[in-house]
């Protein structure tokens, strides 16, 4: 026989009726797909919960730390041009290992005893942290000493500006301008040659303004003493602290801690455009850190105590300093939010994320096993193909009867048949009789 | 690969079978009647039409041999319908029950199959004793199987076959035959040469189109004159392409209600509707 041969095409429209027809299998693999997808999720997903919270710092170069403010534009502080990668450089320190060990240290200089290693490595550094301890505690005293000489020399120029005041007052009585405040030499020789006696309320002024000036001038002898006394002891220091830290990274505790201190934090600040609107300017002078920790919420307590105390102390010592400023100031901004549940609903988001997807993909699978099955059924299905393919004509086609008119027919003919059975035995009686 | 086809000819036939099962009032012999729906008489009679067309015209009755691919088909039941729609257009006609193996029309006329074809043959019945007068119209005939023989293929390549086929010829318009599946039994190409045309009985959503095509190979390659293909049991589906044609014509006919039995459009059953 002669066959043709054909090349079976694929119609979209078929594919979705044949797709259609099988509608209710599809929706039953779908939601069989959802259901796994979802019940793995919620198993996967029912232990994660991530605490945390979110904090705001204030960054403002223009203050310095005796709470002047000082105004001013310079094109390095925030608000500058170069503000946004100084703020950019200051988040990627935060974010970077420098901040997590500082945050590590928890203000301290050098790590605690006994905690970070056991054994020789333990016993090692314990004796290396005795042995920077000292070094450490006369830094600090020189750091202390260094403080209150600022302090003194704070007061003492409070105390020389207050008598310039009353001498300029009094030098102005006496209708004689220039005065300075550092009373040059020829000022100081007018003044003892020509006015001195000829005005007590100012002799004594001057008396007094001269020796607030050399108490000012010890004053800031002693800070600059202390602050010599302070470099020695840093630099003395410098060498046991960082024997300490060394033999400190090498430990294998500092490394994990390391590593989950940094995977809680994350830093980052908003870049807004240089303006003069004050909004834009407030917008780039925050810092925000956000704290994460899995499952474990004391944890994430102490790191947000660790991050509460050391940003503001780590931004001020190494932020970029403007020119004429004497130092970047940062205070924490907002009101703390206590360390929550950050994730509320993760476990359900998840299963229906999950259970979409299983489900989608088991629709398509389905869809494609459909399709294949339904290309793999060679049953006759269409007639007209038949009849073209082998080249030999379709005399009939016969519906298919019916179930209820079959069975009806089954009945009627038992029926038709008890009728005609009954017709022939009276034709045949009928018959007898006649005979 | 014997095994394998033999496994797939086992699961063809349970399969069918198991189809047939499902609407097991499908199983009773159905025959049409006043309660037929228009659709499925008007199938037959078209096809009926379609033969009438397809076969050689000659002096003297016309064989025509009804076979299939495979057991299941409803090869049967369109036999006998078949048979009934020629004796309805007041042509004689004889439906002969070929299949000695398994024949099933006698069940169709309420009947044993004994004595029938194979009595006749081996000699032990006159033509008389088994040609048997249908209740349903007075043209048509029927003949069973008969007794079940173990030798079917030589009874129905016998000289007396063919001497009953060319003597049934005399007698009757139109011989209609009820023959095994062609692909597992032989007997139909036994007497396939004694026909005038042969008519391959499939069933829609059953029956495989490369068995369809192998029967219509062996049917050609024993020189049997094949006048084309009947599907049957087809079914009516929403989806409606793979029955694209037929459902446009199912449509028309819809609107031509006309009961069954009756040959004038007009006139309609006397009997009631049950």
């Amino acid at each position: 026989m002669e066959e043709k041969n054909q090349h079976e095409g694929i119609s979209l429209v078929d594919i979705i009726r044949l797709l259609f027809k099988k509608l209710w299998l599809l929706i039953i693999v779908t939601i069989i797909g959802g259901v796994l997808g979802g019940t793995y999720a919620i198993r996967k997903t029912e232990d994660i919960n991530y605490f945390g919270t979110k904090v705001e710092f204030y960054v403002n170069p223009e203050k310095t730390k005796d709470g002047t403010t000082v105004v001013g534009n310079s094109q390095y502080g925030i608000y500058g041009a170069y503000g946004s990668h100084i703020m950019d450089t200051m988040t990627k320190r935060l974010n970077s290992d420098v901040f997590a060990e500082y945050l590590l240290l928890d203000g301290e200089e050098l790590p605690a005893k006994d905690h970070w290693a056991g054994g020789e490595a333990g016993e090692t550094l314990n004796a290396a942290i005795d042995a920077a301890s000292g070094y450490v505690v006369q830094k600090q005293e020189a750091q202390a000493a260094v403080d209150a000489a600022i302090l003194a020399q704070t007061q003492k120029k409070t105390a020389y500006d207050s008598c310039y005041q009353t001498v300029s007052v009094e030098w102005s009585k006496l209708l004689i301008q220039g005065l300075t405040t550092s009373a040059t030499f020829d000022e100081a020789e007018y003044y003892r040659e020509n006015l001195q006696g000829k005005n007590p309320a100012l002799d004594i002024a001057i008396t007094a303004w001269n020796q607030a000036r050399y108490d000012l001038t010890d004053a800031q002898a002693n800070v600059l003493a202390a602050n010599t006394a302070l470099g020695v002891a840093e630099r003395a220091a410098e060498g046991p602290i960082n024997t300490v830290l060394s033999l400190w990274r090498q430990t294998s505790k500092y490394k994990s801690a390391l590593s989950s201190i940094k995977g809680a934090t994350d830093f980052s600040f908003m870049d807004a455009s240089v303006t003069v609107d004050d909004v834009n300017k407030l917008a780039r002078s925050f810092i925000y850190a956000k704290i994460s920790v899995l499952n474990n919420q004391p944890y994430a307590n102490d790191v947000l105590r660790r991050v509460l105390n050391g940003v503001p102390s780590f931004v001020e010592k190494y932020m970029f300093i403007p020119e004429g400023y004497d130092t970047t100031n940062c205070v924490l901004n907002t009101t703390v939010n206590d360390i929550h549940l950050t994730n509320p609903g993760y476990t359900t988001n998840q299963a229906i994320k999950t259970g979409l997807l299983l489900g989608g993909m088991f629709f398509v699978i389905a869809c494609v096993v459909l399709i294949l099955l339904d290309r793999a059924d060679k049953r006759l299905r269409d007639y007209e193909a038949l009849a073209a393919r082998i080249d030999v004509p379709v005399l009939g086609v016969i519906p298919s009867i019916p179930f209820s008119d079959a069975k009806h027919h089954a009945r009627g003919q038992a029926e038709e048949h008890a009728e005609k059975m009954a017709q022939q035995a009276e034709k045949e009686n009928a018959k007898k009789e006649d005979e | 690969m014997g095994w394998f086809s033999n496994l797939r000819i086992s699961f063809h036939d349970w399969r069918a079978r198991r189809n047939s099962q499902k609407n097991r009032s499908h199983r009773t012999e159905y025959l049409l009647n006043k309660n037929t729906p228009f659709t499925v008489t008007e199938a037959f009679r078209s096809l009926k039409a379609s033969l009438s067309v397809s076969l050689p015209k000659r002096d003297g009755g016309v064989a025509l041999m009804v076979t299939s691919a495979y057991p299941e088909d409803g090869k049967t039941t369109v036999t006998t319908n078949l048979a009934l729609m020629f004796a309805q257009s007041d042509a004689k006609v004889l439906l002969l029950d070929a299949d000695i193996r398994k024949g099933r029309v006698a069940r169709y006329f309420k009947r044993k199959s004994t004595p029938g074809l194979s009595d006749y043959l081996s000699g032990q019945n006159t033509l008389e004793e088994v040609i048997h007068r249908s209740h349903i119209n007075e043209n048509l005939d029927y003949l069973t199987c008969g007794t079940h023989s173990p030798r079917p293929y030589e009874l129905l390549e016998s000289v007396e076959m063919t001497d009953l086929v060319k003597l049934l010829k005399t007698k009757y318009d139109y011989i209609i035959i009820d023959t095994p599946p062609v692909l597992l039994l032989s007997d139909a190409l036994a007497i396939a040469p004694d026909t005038d045309g042969t008519v391959l009985v499939c069933r829609h959503e059953v029956s495989y189109v490369n068995d369809i095509v192998r029967a219509l190979n062996v049917l050609e390659f024993s020189k049997v004159n094949v006048l084309g293909v009947v599907v049957n049991d087809h079914k009516k589906s929403k989806s409606g392409k793979y029955y694209g044609g037929y459902r446009k014509k199912y449509y028309y006919y819809r609107s031509y209600d006309y009961t069954y039995g009756s040959t004038d459009p007009n006139k309609k059953d006397d009997e009631p509707t049950k």
